[in-house]
């Protein structure tokens, strides 16, 4: 009888296994997130083994500074620093509307192994004053050039991130977008970046690769 | 007048070498020809061009200005950089007179393919065009100042007509004209337009463009600097009235794109590239 009723028990237990399946969840009214950009559907959840843990590159605690230094919370005035549910709330309200763009500032390399969905690559060293085709650029994000005048009226609004709190890459691409005349407003940090991104588990996208 | 018979004679000159070298080289020119009128796809396209293809029709794409003295064929990143406007332009204006600088590229295989920042940003750009769904910006050869230049020199028209034909225009917002090329008085620099045209133009048939003489004269001063190993040769340049920031780098380097090595030199007292004034004193790196 009590032998049954364990086997009851167990069977019981695992069957209603699934039904914990969505216990990580973005936070307690948010399993995951849904948004559709450019026509293509991108989900943003959580890995649900709550057991996972990083392993690789990612759990490195000290790397040598300089280069890979703590970056301040704000990187420049009016330029503001988001956290990961206002990247989520970014791609919804600015991207998936067409007004604004997730930016990846690392080196192709890095970005080709994971990036944030919804995210497009935008190394930082190509918006150094040097590089020569950094006017390009700054017009394929909006802004006009009239003679030796640029008008940034109509930039979309940028949210630009790195590997995390210790790189330096997306505070510089910012340095350099405002340097050139790009306004604070149109343009956010997220600080987290990708540590903070995949040490939450969050969903993470190789782009050509699937 | 002088640069327009210079240019006729190029012209003359390369229509006559095309009719005596009829098999292959008649072909290659007529083949760049037809690509640089008809380059329509962007800077997305050109990323994925092969290396020393005719990517020069390409407003971005178009390298510097390549002299055959290996010496001062040193790539400097920050001249490239800036000098595209004025080499785009001056290709611009060679294509609408139907000289295709195309063939340049042709016998040069190090077009940007060793380039990673080239590569680098073309790949962002094509990313961020095919995400935002911008097409990529039609090729320049159809700028205002280009046509303007193109048509004058084709009528066989002074320089001193051109110089107030395009301040004209550049009054009236009609054309876009490179900081570089704007002289100390703010007026647009007609000169170094038309000696860059007959530099490349030269090029373009194979020729090698003389390299400058040794600077000299009005506003010019060398100092040496005795350095506890070496001596140090410090350059510096009055700017004098009818100066512009592409002249001085004509006048130093050969080179019009070389403007970027004297306005990074002189950043703390030029706020950009087309605010020179009289009586400035330039430093002019050694390079």
């Amino acid at each position: 009888m009590l032998r049954r009723f364990g086997l009851v028990c167990l069977f019981v237990s695992i069957a209603t296994l699934p039904a914990h399946a969505e216990s990580v969840r973005i936070t307690q009214d948010i399993e995951a997130r849904t948004i559709t950009l450019n026509g293509a559907q991108i989900v943003i959840d959580r890995i649900q083994d709550s057991e996972n843990r990083l392993e690789g590159d990612f759990t490195r605690t000290s790397r040598p500074c300089p280069p890979f230094c703590i970056t301040p919370m704000t990187v420049a005035p009016g330029v503001v620093t988001l956290g990961e549910l206002e990247v989520m709330d970014f791609l919804e309200a600015r991207v998936a509307a067409g007004d604004g763009l997730l930016l990846d500032s690392r080196l192709p390399e890095f970005f080709a192994k994971g990036t944030i969905p919804g995210a497009i690559n935008l190394p930082f060293a190509t918006l150094d004053p040097a590089n020569p085709y950094r006017d390009e650029i700054l017009k394929a994000l909006g802004a006009t050039l009239t003679g030796s005048q640029w008008d940034f009226s109509q930039v979309r609004q940028l949210a630009i991130f790195c590997n995390g709190p210790w790189c330096d890459q997306a505070p510089l691409a910012i340095r350099h977008l405002l340097q050139a005349g790009y306004p604070a407003e149109k343009l956010s940090y997220y600080r987290g970046g990708m540590q903070v991104w995949l040490q939450l588990g969050l969903s993470t996208h190789v782009p050509n690769g699937g | 007048m002088f640069r327009a018979l210079a240019i006729a004679s190029l012209f003359t000159g390369i229509t006559v070498a095309l009719v005596l070298l009829q098999p292959d080289g008649g072909a290659r020119f007529d083949a760049d020809g037809v690509s640089v009128t008809r380059a329509s796809d962007g800077l997305a396209g050109a990323a994925y061009l092969p290396a020393g293809g005719n990517v020069l029709a390409n407003p971005i794409a178009a390298p510097e200005n390549r002299p055959q003295d290996p010496q001062r064929r040193t790539p400097e990143r920050a001249a490239t950089a800036a000098g595209t406007d004025l080499q785009t332009m001056t290709r611009g204006v060679l294509a609408e007179l139907g000289v295709a600088p195309g063939s340049l590229a042709a016998n040069d295989g190090t077009d940007g393919a060793d380039d990673p920042l080239r590569a680098m940003s073309l790949d962002a750009l094509t990313g961020l065009r095919n995400f935002t769904g911008q097409p990529a910006p039609a090729p320049a050869q159809g700028d205002p100042l280009q046509k303007l230049i193109a048509k004058a020199l084709m009528a066989g028209q002074s320089d001193a007509y051109i110089d107030a034909l395009l301040n004209e225009a550049a009054g009236r917002g009609e054309i876009a004209v490179p900081r570089a090329l704007v002289t100390a008085e703010g007026r647009v620099d007609t000169h170094v337009i038309l000696s860059s045209i007959v530099a490349q133009a030269t090029l373009a048939v194979g020729q090698e463009v003389p390299a400058p003489s040794v600077p000299g004269g009005d506003g010019v001063e060398v100092r040496m600097v005795q350095r506890a190993d070496k001596t140090v040769e410090h350059m510096f340049y009055t700017v004098n009235s009818g100066d512009s920031l592409g002249a001085i780098a004509v006048k130093f380097y050969g080179d019009i794109s070389r403007y970027t090595t004297i306005y990074e030199a002189n950043r703390g007292l030029l706020s950009s590239p087309d605010r020179l004034r009289v009586g400035q004193r330039l430093v002019i790196p050694t390079i």
